[in-house]
């Protein structure tokens, strides 16, 4: 596969892969795993992101995966796409489409998806594109909230209960999904700019900014303990909100937040061809098709409640094998290699 | 075997317009032919005594002059030679043929474009001859980088597509990809710029138009300038200029004519209009079957009442309706000026009325169906006009099925189908999409003239 990105693009695609599944639901896990501790906990994991990125800018040159390795992330790729899919089938059961059978709705997702895979890469590398105007829009309508928001719930702090701390801090992880996606984009930047300094800090930044201010907004509108019946914080509070020309405000931000991880999920399975390409020459066509088949067919059997919560389990704990685990391996194994 | 005038008229299937007669020339008879419909009778008696007295005299290639040369003979060339109107001075013994170029003119005088009006600014337009045209530009161009470049296209290469473009400002590489393009052109005959226009563009089956079509020498000189080429074919009044973005199709000369501001509101109007002729039925239709809730009170009470009595669905009203205008604009289209104009009121505004009347449709539908109509007027390119008028119709039908949720899988289809497109090579959503900023500013805001001219010292298209 050939195509080069620049640093805006590799970025962009970077910050959809970390929030396209997560942005609209990590808010109520974090509060119900962190309490009142949310948003200190995600300053920690703000820096820890920050870290973590420094630490793949300064290794990327030696992250050579062999076969297995990238089995592994395909695999874990292809979960975090099921689970989106299952994620987006389930809110639209609910919130709009109770009575239209599940496949249908996930052939029209699917179908996108694949047509988009079977385009050149230059055409996938530039979706991400048609979100930015739902960012500014996202942020905006926070801010409409600014108001109803009671800034005294921010205290009190119970930081010295480890276990919650830990919890939370594990929860928060969510919004670092994706990240990976990090050692296998970075060397098709088409500069050779130096990403450590203002590259990754203001990346770091505006990450953090985007997430924290969704969680800060979140954890001053609710009372801390109506937070655990409240699935889809943003959205019922987005739909508290009065504005002249709309009356649910909210039902916009369900389709934005569809749209926004209909093209993560086309961005997810682009990475498994990618992937899959660095061990497999000749046409991926078959493998294309199979993947989407995979995610046509396995999503349906998990859009309930229980099931989706049982699938959703696992990801914490795969999700730091392959974000810190597995890399570190990789960089140690090369290391070894070369000396 | 030696030509003579048997074997002429038989070159061309004994066709009654072709004049063959032999001629007495100082060294050695010769045949004269032309057709006489296609060349100037008066003025080639004046070109043969002239040519006549340069062979008396001797002259140093006596057949060379500004409106003649000479070929060695072949029977394609000859059939070649008058097909495209030239007439051939044979000279058996010496096995050559003198063509003599003097082509009767069959051309309208210019005239002001009917599809592209301006308010303020040039009311020329190009005419069925392909030289004329030429010219217009070259008015408009005084300049020495200003080049034309004929090509002969076809087995019998007889169709000649001109390429026009400015060698100083002009990408390279985009001047070798378009003579490559047409030099590959099979094809014997073109008749329309569409037939051409399918060769050229990369992507035939998009609904999406790739090259711009123009009959205004002024449009075709201010995008010359900025860096594309230009094609020109004869017997048609129209140039196609390429590579051109989406945005290239929203922009007109009035422009560039108007006030800073108010060229730059119009513009910004026009992108506006994109979004309410494709989304605004749609959105109608998603709003009105699936999420009325999206409203506030008040309206959605109005929406209610409005639609009580209607017994179709949304969907059908909205079909009914578009169809309905689709019509009444093809059928006001084909028929003489002002027939067409009645058609337009009677159909509009009587038969708009009884239908509401009648109870078939709300008269909420009739307004968005008449502002999403209006809307795709504003769009400056007819074909664009067009293809956004079409495009509609899969997202009415999108919202029929699942409202916004078909809505959005619409849009993403349409999204990577834009940025699939390439016009000439370039992108179709540039320079949106890959971004550049110093362009991107230029899609929604005319700058000021001056300012504009010292931002693009580059090579390369420009918005």
């Amino acid at each position: 596969m050939k195509f080069s990105l620049t640093p805006n693009q590799f970025f962009l695609i970077i910050f959809l892969l970390q929030s396209g599944i997560v942005f609209i639901t990590f808010q109520t896990r974090l509060l119900e795993a962190a309490g009142r501790n949310a948003w200190v906990i995600f300053i920690f994991t703000g820096v820890f992101q920050y870290l973590l990125l420094i630490f793949y800018e300064r290794q990327h040159s030696r992250f050579l995966p062999g076969p297995f390795v990238l089995l592994l992330y395909k695999l874990y790729w292809i979960y975090i796409n099921v689970l989106s899919l299952t994620n987006i089938l389930y809110s639209l059961s609910i919130w709009l489409y109770p009575n239209t059978p599940s496949i249908v709705l996930l052939l029209f997702m699917v179908t996108v998806s694949f047509y988009a895979n079977c385009c050149k890469p230059d055409t996938i590398i530039n979706l991400p594109v048609i979100i930015i105007p739902a960012i500014l829009l996202f942020f905006v309508s926070l801010l409409i909230a600014l108001p109803d928001l009671e800034w005294t719930w921010l205290f009190p702090l119970d930081l010295k209960d480890v276990e919650l701390v830990w919890n939370g801090f594990l929860t928060s992880q969510l919004t670092v999904v994706g990240v990976a996606s990090f050692l296998f984009l970075r060397k098709r930047v088409v500069t050779d700019v130096k990403m450590i300094g203002w590259p990754i800090a203001i990346y770091a930044g505006f990450w953090f900014l985007f997430f924290f201010m969704s969680l800060l907004v979140v954890q001053l509108f609710f009372p801390i303990e109506t937070i655990a019946v409240v699935p889809q914080a943003l959205l019922y509070l987005l739909k508290s909100q009065k504005v002249n020309f709309v009356e649910r405000l909210d039902l916009f931000f369900l389709f934005i937040w569809m749209m926004w991880s209909i093209i993560t999920v086309i961005l997810f399975a682009f990475l498994i061809r990618l992937v899959h390409a660095e061990t497999n020459s000749g046409k991926q066509y078959k493998f294309n098709l199979l993947i989407h088949a995979i995610f046509l067919l396995v999503p349906p059997f998990f859009s309930t409640r229980d099931r989706l919560d049982m699938i959703r389990e696992p990801l914490l704990y795969l999700h730091l094998f392959i974000v810190v685990v597995l890399p570190i391996f990789v960089f140690i194994k090369n290391r070894r290699q070369k000396t | 075997m030696k030509p003579n005038i048997e074997h002429v008229k038989k070159l061309v299937y004994e066709t009654d317009d072709l004049y063959v007669k032999m001629i007495d020339w100082p060294y050695e008879e010769g045949i004269i032919c032309y057709f006489t419909t296609l060349v100037d009778g008066g003025e080639l008696n004046k070109q043969l005594a002239l040519l006549k007295r340069q062979a008396e005299a001797k002259t140093q290639n006596w057949a060379i002059s500004a409106a003649s040369s000479s070929y060695p003979y072949t029977d394609d060339k000859l059939q070649n030679l008058l097909s495209l109107g030239e007439t051939a001075l044979i000279f058996p013994q010496a096995n050559i043929i003198v063509a003599i170029n003097l082509k009767k003119e069959q051309a309208r005088t210019t005239d002001e474009p009917e599809n592209e009006h301006v308010i303020t600014g040039s009311h020329e337009g190009f005419i069925e001859n392909k030289d004329t045209n030429i010219a217009l530009i070259r008015k408009r161009l005084l300049r020495a980088d200003f080049v034309v470049k004929n090509i002969y296209t076809g087995n019998k290469n007889s169709d000649i597509v001109t390429y026009a473009y400015i060698a100083t400002v002009t990408d390279p590489q985009l001047v070798e990809n378009i003579d490559k393009k047409l030099s590959a052109v099979s094809s014997d005959e073109f008749f329309t710029p569409g037939q051409l226009i399918e060769y050229v563009e990369e992507h035939t089956w998009s609904p999406f138009p790739q090259l711009l079509v123009t009959e205004r020498p002024d449009r075709v000189a201010s995008n010359l300038l900025e860096g594309r080429i230009v094609l020109l074919m004869d017997n048609s009044p129209t140039a196609v200029i390429g590579p051109v973005t989406l945005f290239s199709f929203f922009q007109t000369p009035d422009d560039f004519n108007s006030r800073t501001l108010v060229g730059s509101f119009y513009r910004l109007l026009r992108i506006f209009s994109l979004i309410t002729a494709i989304f605004l039925p749609a959105f109608y239709v998603s709003v009105v079957s699936f999420h009325s809730e999206i409203l506030p009170i008040e309206i959605s009470k109005q929406v209610k009442l409005a639609i009580n009595e209607i017994p179709y669905r949304p969907f059908l009203e909205a079909i009914l309706l578009e169809v309905f205008i689709e019509l009444i604009r093809e059928a006001s289209m084909r028929l003489p000026t002002p027939i067409g104009q009645t058609i337009a009121i009677v159909g509009g505004l009587v038969v708009g009325d009884a239908i509401v009347s009648a109870g078939l449709v709300s008269n909420l539908m009739v307004i968005v169906v008449a502002m999403t109509a209006i809307s795709s007027f504003v769009i400056p390119s007819a074909e664009m006009n067009m293809t956004i008028r079409i495009l509609r119709f899969p997202f009415m039908l999108g919202a029929a099925l699942f409202g916004f949720f078909g809505m959005v899988i619409g849009l993403l289809l349409l999204f990577i189908h834009l940025l699939n497109l390439r016009s000439l090579g370039r992108p179709y959503l540039s320079p949106v999409i890959p971004f550049d900023f110093t362009r991107f500013k230029d899609i929604f805001v005319r700058l000021p003239f001056l300012r504009f001219l010292r931002s693009t010292k580059k090579k390369g298209v420009r918005e």
